[in-house]
């Protein structure tokens, strides 16, 4: 067993009252499947359980960052279920996968919310989870080499129709000084959604810069997520492009800033 | 690499100092340093920034440094005993600083800074496992950053309210010195915070100790809370120092041979609240090998 292991047990307890609990009534079960000791197991309930808490607004600051990348998403979330309903991830089982698994908190939330909530905080959440990875990202810069991806500083999601009209009505309607006041506020009235039954496609570029695109586009460029040899990615016949407008559309796409040129699959992270 | 008994020697004697981080100078009611280092250098010797690789240095940092004062480099960012966190754009980043403020050393709490990937949300501080194997890893990660940077890289026992392991802190930081051979910023306020935790006497454990390897020291107050009848304390950095941290320090004082820099963490006090802390801090350390060093 690791300390690591041990020290992201440590952490979800941290987060988490209702495993606190478990662990002190019964940490076998409560710990089952982790890589940790009797003698760990011991370690955990030796301290006096109210030191768990000392840090009372810890689980707070984690809401408060998780919320303000996810304002919009959050607003119609606490309105389905009030703030507790959001709280309630600190002890999801997604919440304790990802520490386990030293995983990001964003995408994670971003995927608890769309999977928990219903209306329109799915498409919400995948927008809002577009711009975080975005907001993360690299800078742009150039490449070159044989391979082509999409660039890493392009987000690209499928939305059903109308979702980013939706969502920057939304967010003007909270405002720019505290927004997340109001996203948390249920009396804050937000604006109604309705979306259509076909798809939006959405590109999210640094900034963030939100625009519109084809299914087509987000498709290549999905499909681009992995780099690939130039010659093998021309062939685009299923999107309705033959070999020579295919090369052409590619250099328009690395021009434009969306794909770009790489020498080994590798680089694309040595960013 | 020479041993650390030899590279302890090329280290340069910074005094008294204070610590810093981005914005706090900025808060209502904090220190001045530049008005610290007008009026009572003795107490101004260096400048410790507490530096998160995407926050940077704030301007009253950036100023010290134009003014070619010393400085060291608290980093509050990197789990060391996780190797994924030496990724190549944070030990970029780190260099960039070094380069900016020609630290004597770096120092800083080895525990756990992030959970998860270094990312906004993430952050914390929570002290390490207390486990031979733990202590392994972060003599592993200690001796990786020195080599990776060129500096010292001083470990600094981290403040908790949760210490899990088999472990005396202070017998976990010697094996951590003694596997990456490095010096110890030994925090007298997070160990008395340790201490009362586990129920010990303030000075339990330093007799064993190797103080020889006690680079650097930080004071600092704590203030009283209570969790549902339990009473805490909270490292603050107010002025306010417990009995038991300046016992702490009297024990250390006449054996830390190799002590090079003290800190007064009070960065968010006005000045004159601070003085008498750093006034006892120097009357503390009179007749000490530190004091000697001090001695012009």
């Amino acid at each position: 067993m690791s300390a690591a292991a041990l020290q992201r047990v440590v952490v979800r307890m941290l987060h988490d009252p209702a495993l606190v609990a478990a662990v002190y009534a019964d940490a076998d079960a409560a710990l089952a499947g982790e890589d940790v000791t009797a003698a760990e197991r011991a370690w955990l309930t030796a301290p006096d359980p109210r030191r768990w808490r000392a840090d009372p607004m810890r689980r707070y600051r984690g809401l408060q960052a998780l919320l303000e990348e996810f304002l919009v998403a959050g607003a119609y979330a606490v309105r389905q279920g009030g703030v507790a309903a959001v709280d309630a991830f600190f002890s999801s089982p997604a919440f304790h996968r990802a520490i386990q698994g030293r995983a990001a908190l964003a995408p994670t939330f971003a995927a608890w919310l769309a999977a928990t909530f219903a209306g329109p905080v799915p498409a919400f959440a995948a927008l809002e989870g577009a711009i975080a990875r975005s907001r993360r990202a690299p800078a742009p810069r150039a490449g070159a080499g044989p391979l082509i991806a999409t660039a890493p500083w392009i987000e690209a999601v499928t939305v059903p129709g109308g979702t980013l009209a939706a969502w920057q009505r939304a967010r003007a309607s909270l405002g720019q000084a505290g927004p997340l006041a109001a996203a948390v506020d249920p009396t804050h009235a937000l604006p109604a959604v309705a979306v259509a039954a076909e798809a939006e496609g959405l590109l999210v570029e640094p900034g963030p810069a939100i625009a519109t695109a084809s299914p087509d586009l987000v498709a290549l460029l999905e499909r681009l997520r992995a780099p690939r040899p130039a010659g093998e990615v021309a062939d685009l016949a299923d999107l309705g492009v033959d070999a020579d407008e295919g090369a052409e559309l590619l250099d328009d796409l690395v021009d434009d800033g969306l794909l770009w040129r790489l020498p080994t699959a590798g680089s694309a992270s040595n960013t | 690499m020479s041993s650390f008994e030899a590279r302890v020697r090329g280290l340069p004697h910074l005094g008294i100092g204070v610590s810093t981080e981005y914005g706090a100078a900025g808060s209502p009611g904090s220190l001045d340093v530049a008005a610290l280092r007008r009026k009572h250098p003795e107490f101004a010797g260096f400048l410790e920034v507490g530096l998160e690789t995407v926050k940077g240095l704030d301007g009253p940092t950036q100023a010290w440094r134009a003014a070619g004062l010393p400085t060291t480099y608290h980093f509050l960012d990197v789990n060391l005993d996780e190797p994924e966190d030496f990724d190549a754009p944070w030990l970029d980043a780190v260099r960039g600083f070094i380069a900016a403020l020609d630290p004597a050393w770096l120092c800083g709490d080895a525990g756990l800074w992030h959970f998860g990937p270094r990312d906004r949300g993430h952050m914390l501080l929570l002290p390490p496992i207390l486990s031979d194997d733990a202590a392994t890893a972060m003599a592993e990660g200690i001796v990786r950053l020195r080599e990776e940077t060129g500096r010292e890289v001083l470990p600094e026992n981290p403040p908790g309210h949760v210490f899990l392991g088999d472990l005396h802190l202070l017998d976990f930081f010697a094996r951590v010195c003694e596997r990456a051979d490095t010096g110890l910023l030994l925090d007298a306020a997070h160990l008395a915070l340790y201490q009362r935790t586990l129920g010990h006497a303030p000075t339990t454990g330093l007799d064993g100790f190797p103080l020889d390897r006690v680079v650097e020291v930080h004071v600092a107050g704590a203030g009283h809370a209570e969790v549902d009848g339990l009473a805490i304390v909270e490292d603050d950095h107010t002025p306010a120092v417990l009995p038991d941290t300046w016992t702490i320090l009297e024990a250390l004082a006449p054996r830390a041979t190799e002590l090079r820099a003290v800190v007064f963490e009070c960065e968010r006090n006005p000045l004159d609240d601070c003085l008498p802390g750093f006034r006892r801090i120097a009357a503390t350390l009179a007749g000490s090998p530190f004091a000697r060093r001090s001695a012009p």
